[in-house]
């Protein structure tokens, strides 16, 4: 007789409890080193999204191409509709879509939002928390032999925060670095701009916060994707001629939308062509 | 509030201070600058997203569920985490509470407590056994143990040893008056040790999450035999009519005749999720609570299935039902309490709404269910009436 689990909500039968087993299975599959499990299930799941992390990117690069060709649009046609049929027209000739780069992003999101919940219930390794996991465990007896789960790795206690501030760190710097290689580098306004350079610094500082008050296992997760995301980033960008002293000193701020037009045309070229 | 939430709050008034202050100042220091309107909104909205996101992601901090046990007119409970005290149930005076001292920390507390005549020994999530004084609750001994106390404690009384199982896998016996380690002892597991250990005769019996059920000699700490379930072994054990009855996270109940140190059966079927309760045997019915909400009655001989009593919105049930005054009581995590017939499971009376979430394990007394909630309140049930009152503490 096999009583069926009743009363779950569909988010969680569908999305979370088979990331939770998959991460169960890895579990046993290297011997029980529940961080390796993290770190595989991290790549693994990148490379599941890949492609829309790629459209993503293509979408991103593309668009950060006709940035000058915009900001011209925009100079150049005061009335609202004409600069926005304008707009559409360059959008159509260069075969861009503007949601391109948000679209991905949103089909992502579930995908995410799930495997943190996965891990929140995982890596706490209390008898409450296993309370709440045993419920989700596939009847399978090779995924019971995984709990409790091993909560120890390297110098990290996966269900609480890293006390050595390594781990945050590294989350912070591995977060700057992924902010840098992806964000486009030319921006249609000043504004944009200053939008940027604001989340290249308020983004790691961020997650550096986080990470001080979450399971360190949440922290290992982060810093191995933001690792995937500059790789793939260079893959797709290339290195766009960021050195460590790019990466590590603050740019300065371009000035196109206070000088001059020859000039702004100038900057904005070589901007372009730093891009390709 | 821990040291981290202290940091990350100085963290966050530290990101405020460096990037929030320089662009909204922005304007003053250069009034021909247009401020950007979106900025200061955005930076805002990012904090709170990440404050929040904070939130949701931190994972719950033990509580504890530690077993109330009771000696004359007192109650040794934990109502507050990491603290235990004694009251008298009588007029709900506090007599003392532990620990009292700043630097001893226990963290939580599950494992059921010991008491003797002169002392009661609480084992805590810290990895450390304490000694108290059951007059005043002064520290005696401390035992570090090195790893969580989460399975219960429990007496041998053959050489008066306490049995402490730990979240590494060991079993020790400690002489009760020094606390130090009986010679041969701990016993070493593969995983941790989550269930109580039972001590009958001079047989220690325990069952392990590496998947086998253990008999240990209780003299010297070595092992007789052992029955691997190929499972996790997770309740408190019982020994009832030469069998040991014990639950698994295979979601089934097994028995073991202690006698050959056989399996002498398993139910065929599992159920919805783990028999984490200690089983309850009266006459020839073994109740079984399940995580998954039910409460299975199966025939002691075989562990044929007579009856199953599901409780309301399939709350998990983690503490063990009792029988008394001819009704088998059985609380479920949500606090509601049904009051059933042992002998078909049909509901007598019920559900008794404590309003607060249950997972220790109950005590009776005098006729009366004790019941503490994970909130720190302590509930009487009387079986025979169907009803409950809350114990007021001074």
């Amino acid at each position: 007789m096999l009583v069926a689990s009743s009363g779950r909500n569909p988010w969680d039968v569908l999305f979370i409890d088979p990331m939770i087993n998959i991460l169960l299975l890895l579990n046993n599959v290297f011997l029980g080193y529940f961080g390796v499990a993290i770190i595989v299930f991290t790549v693994l799941m990148r490379v599941v999204t890949l492609p829309l992390t790629l459209r993503q990117y293509q979408s991103t690069r593309a668009l950060s191409a006709i940035q000058p060709r915009l900001q011209e649009i925009q100079k150049k046609y005061k009335d609202p509709r004409r600069r926005q049929e304008e707009t559409l027209k360059l959008y159509r000739e260069a075969g861009v879509n503007p949601l391109g780069c948000l679209l991905p992003m949103l089909i992502q999101f579930p995908v995410w939002i799930a495997l943190y919940r996965a891990l929140v219930v995982m890596v706490g390794g209390t008898p409450e928390g296993m309370v709440s996991l045993a419920g989700r465990i596939y009847p399978w007896a090779y995924l019971y032999e995984a709990v409790p789960l091993r909560q120890r790795f390297l110098w990290l206690h996966l269900g609480r925060p890293d006390v050595t501030f390594i781990l945050p760190i590294l989350v912070g710097i591995t977060t700057w670095i992924q902010q840098k290689v992806s964000t486009p580098s030319s921006a249609a306004t000043r504004e944009q701009q200053q939008m940027n350079q604001m989340l290249n610094w308020m983004m790691p500082l961020m997650f550096v916060w986080i990470t001080l008050a979450v399971p360190s296992g949440l922290g290992l997760y982060w810093v191995v994707s933001n690792i995937i995301g500059v790789v793939t980033s260079y893959f797709v960008y290339g290195s766009r001629g960021l050195g460590w002293r790019q990466l590590l000193l603050p740019q300065p701020t371009a000035r196109t939308v206070s000088q001059p037009k020859g000039k702004r045309e100038g900057h904005v070229k070589g901007r372009s062509r730093s891009n390709r | 509030m821990d040291w981290y939430e202290v940091a990350s709050l100085l963290f966050g008034a530290f990101c405020v201070a460096i990037l929030g202050i320089p662009v909204a100042t922005t304007r003053y220091r250069n009034p021909r600058m247009r401020r950007p309107t979106f900025l200061v909104p955005g930076l805002g909205a990012l904090l709170l997203g990440a404050l929040t996101f904070a939130g949701c992601a931190k994972v719950a901090s033990p509580r504890g569920w530690m077993p109330p046990i009771a000696w004359d007119s007192f109650l040794l409970v934990s109502r507050k985490t990491g603290e235990v005290s004694l009251i008298n149930i009588e007029d709900g005076t506090p007599v003392w509470r532990f620990p009292t001292d700043n630097d001893v920390r226990p963290i939580a507390f599950y494992a059921r407590p010991v008491a003797t005549q002169d002392r009661v020994y609480v084992g805590g999530y810290d990895g450390n056994v304490y000694a108290l004084d059951k007059r005043d609750g002064r520290l005696a001994w401390t035992f570090k143990a090195g790893s969580s106390v989460i399975g219960g404690l429990a007496l041998e009384e053959v050489t008066q040893s306490l049995l402490v199982p730990t979240d590494d896998g060991r079993l020790y016996a400690l002489d009760l008056a020094s606390g130090e380690v009986r010679p041969g002892w701990p016993f070493r597991s593969e995983k941790g040790i989550w269930g109580a250990p039972l001590a009958q005769g001079n047989t220690v019996y325990v069952g392990s999450l590496d998947g086998k059920v253990y008999a240990i000699d209780a003299a010297s700490g070595a092992e007789r035999w052992h029955v691997d379930l190929g499972t996790g072994v997770i309740s408190d054990p019982v020994l009832a009519g030469g069998l040991l009855l014990l639950g698994a996270t295979d979601r089934r109940l097994h028995a073991i005749d202690v006698a050959s140190g056989r399996l002498a059966w398993s139910t065929s079927w599992r159920a919805g999720n783990w028999f984490w309760a200690k089983p309850f045997v009266q006459g020839e019915t073994v109740y079984a609570a399940n995580l998954d909400g039910r409460l299975y009655a199966l025939g002691l001989a075989d562990g044929a299935l007579k009856w199953i009593f599901e409780g309301e919105d399939a709350q998990p049930v983690r503490s063990h039902p009792v029988v008394v005054e001819g009704v088998l009581v059985v609380v479920a995590r949500d606090g509601k309490v049904y009051g059933l017939e042992p002998e078909t499971g049909q509901k007598r009376w019920g559900p008794l709404a404590l309003d607060e979430e249950v997972l220790a394990d109950p005590l009776v007394k005098g006729g009366h269910v004790i019941l503490v909630t994970r909130q720190g309140q302590i509930f009487r049930v009387d079986p025979g009436k169907g009803q409950v009152e809350a114990i007021a503490v001074r």
